[in-house]
């Protein structure tokens, strides 16, 4: 049982090797997420990490006033509670802006 | 120092209430403890010098090789043998191949702009050629095998063979289609980090479990079962030559054995590469951002590798054979580049008393 598994491992390592490595995209990707809550003073404009993108995990990447890329764990509640208060915020800037 | 903050009333008043936080910006994000997304400017930057240098080098020695193989075969029309139609079928494969890596280049250096059409002929051309290939080397290890190992065989066979190799050819490239399938179907352009990039992108509805399944097979096919068949008959190639002792043999070994240790050199480090990146995917290893960096950098370097086997295989397989070697003579002649045929070489072809040789020293 234990020598199938491996081979599985190995074919589906294989089936990467094979990966069709077209454009070899190099791409910046959160690599770990922290449960530590990010405040919300610090944050201006997230975005999502998903894992069709290229990248080994999904994250929330959250940009700050300063311009740091801080990484996210995507299902955390307080994660979501923040992207929605981004999303507030940023509609209520766009709604003056387009009167 | 976080501890400080968490006497806050509820964990859910700590997530929406930011007056609790009395840090300042600078000192939570010197702390380290929150991890940040990992750039790879340095990186993306030797991409983009190293890419294309490469890949530009590479396709043009790797067409003018394959091209010039495609030339005399077409010219001189002389394959009689599976392993004859291989090898042109190869120099073709390689050539396509090749032909992709200038838009490769254009993918890295501005995106990708051509659109998804485009894509799927770039990524599916690609995955054909790459398996297409693997498909012609084992066919060309099993025709040797038979014409060397099993000699009544081959005899028997002889009358037949350039049917057979241009069947054998056929069934290749339907398979390399089929194994190449996902390529054509979901390889898509699409917006990425404020970039258009070609790549594969399989839809939510085909489940991790299909997509195992297509990547075994794919597997199966397109690499284990050549890879076994090509050393297993290159082995049985080498005791039969090492058993008929003489001078002949050891040049023929020389060129069995530059064949698997170029395939071997080119292939293992960007295999290696990548099932590092693999291993990494499925054990879900936490790496830091600096190995991620350097595991990055040396998938670009062994890629480079990895494309140079297909610029060696007109030489390998093809320029080291006499009779190659004599078509691209006469080749030169006829456009006028040289004098006429060295009388030396019509001697070449002379007809041996071993059959099994000869028709080794015609394939080689």
């Amino acid at each position: 049982m234990q020598r199938l598994y491996l081979l599985c491992f190995c074919l589906l390592v294989l089936g990467r090797i094979l990966d069709v490595h077209g454009g070899n995209n190099v791409l910046d990707c959160c690599l770990r997420t922290s449960e530590k809550p990010i405040p919300r003073r610090i944050v201006q404009d997230y975005r999502l990490q998903l894992v069709q993108d290229g990248c080994n995990i999904p994250a929330a990447v959250f940009i700050t006033t300063k311009g740091k890329r801080l990484c996210a764990p995507l299902e955390a509640p307080w994660v979501i509670r923040l992207q929605e208060k981004l999303d507030a915020s940023s509609a209520r800037k766009a709604k003056p802006k387009g009167k | 120092m976080q501890e400080q903050v968490t006497p806050s009333p509820t964990s859910a008043d700590l997530i929406t209430t930011t007056d609790f936080y009395p840090w300042e910006d600078g000192y939570l994000l010197e702390d380290g403890m929150l991890p940040e997304l990992c750039e790879k400017q340095a990186v993306q930057d030797l991409a983009r010098t190293y890419q294309p240098t490469v890949y530009l080098l590479l396709s043009l020695l790797g067409m003018v090789g394959n091209g010039l193989v495609l030339l005399t075969h077409i010219r001189y029309h002389r394959a009689h043998s599976i392993t004859d139609v291989c090898l042109l079928h190869l120099a073709l494969s390689d050539f396509l191949l090749l032909l992709t890596l200038p838009f490769a280049i254009i993918d890295t250096l501005q995106g990708w702009s051509p659109g998804t059409a485009a894509c799927k002929a770039l990524q599916g051309l690609y995955a054909l050629n790459f398996y297409s290939g693997f498909l012609f080397l084992t066919c060309i290890s099993v025709d040797r095998y038979v014409a060397i190992v099993r000699v009544p065989a081959a005899c028997r066979l002889r009358p037949r063979a350039r049917r057979h190799g241009w069947l054998t050819a056929g069934l290749a490239w339907l398979l390399a289609t089929l194994l190449a399938l996902p390529q054509f179907i979901y390889s898509r352009a699409e917006q990425h980090q404020d970039l258009h990039v070609c790549r594969i992108v399989f839809p939510p509805a085909v489940s991790r479990a299909a997509r195992g399944a297509t990547n075994l097979v794919q597997v199966v096919l397109g690499f284990v079962v050549p890879f076994l068949v090509m050393v297993s008959c290159y082995a049985a190639v080498a005791r039969t030559l090492l058993a008929a002792r003489g001078a002949q043999p050891h040049r023929a070994l020389r060129v069995l054995l530059a064949l698997v240790l170029v395939f071997v050199a080119l292939q293992l480090p960007h295999s290696l590469m990548v099932l590092l990146d693999a291993a990494e995917l499925l054990a879900s290893w936490e790496v830091t951002c600096a190995q991620s960096r350097r595991k990055d950098m040396a998938l670009l370097v062994t890629g480079g590798l990895a494309y140079l086997r297909c610029c060696l295989n007109p030489l390998l397989y093809a320029f080291l054979g006499q009779r190659f070697r004599q078509e691209l003579w006469l080749l030169a002649s006829d456009a006028g580049c040289v004098g006429p045929l060295d009388p030396r070489c019509s001697s070449c072809p002379s007809p041996r008393r071993r059959a099994s040789l000869s028709t080794f020293q015609d394939m080689m």
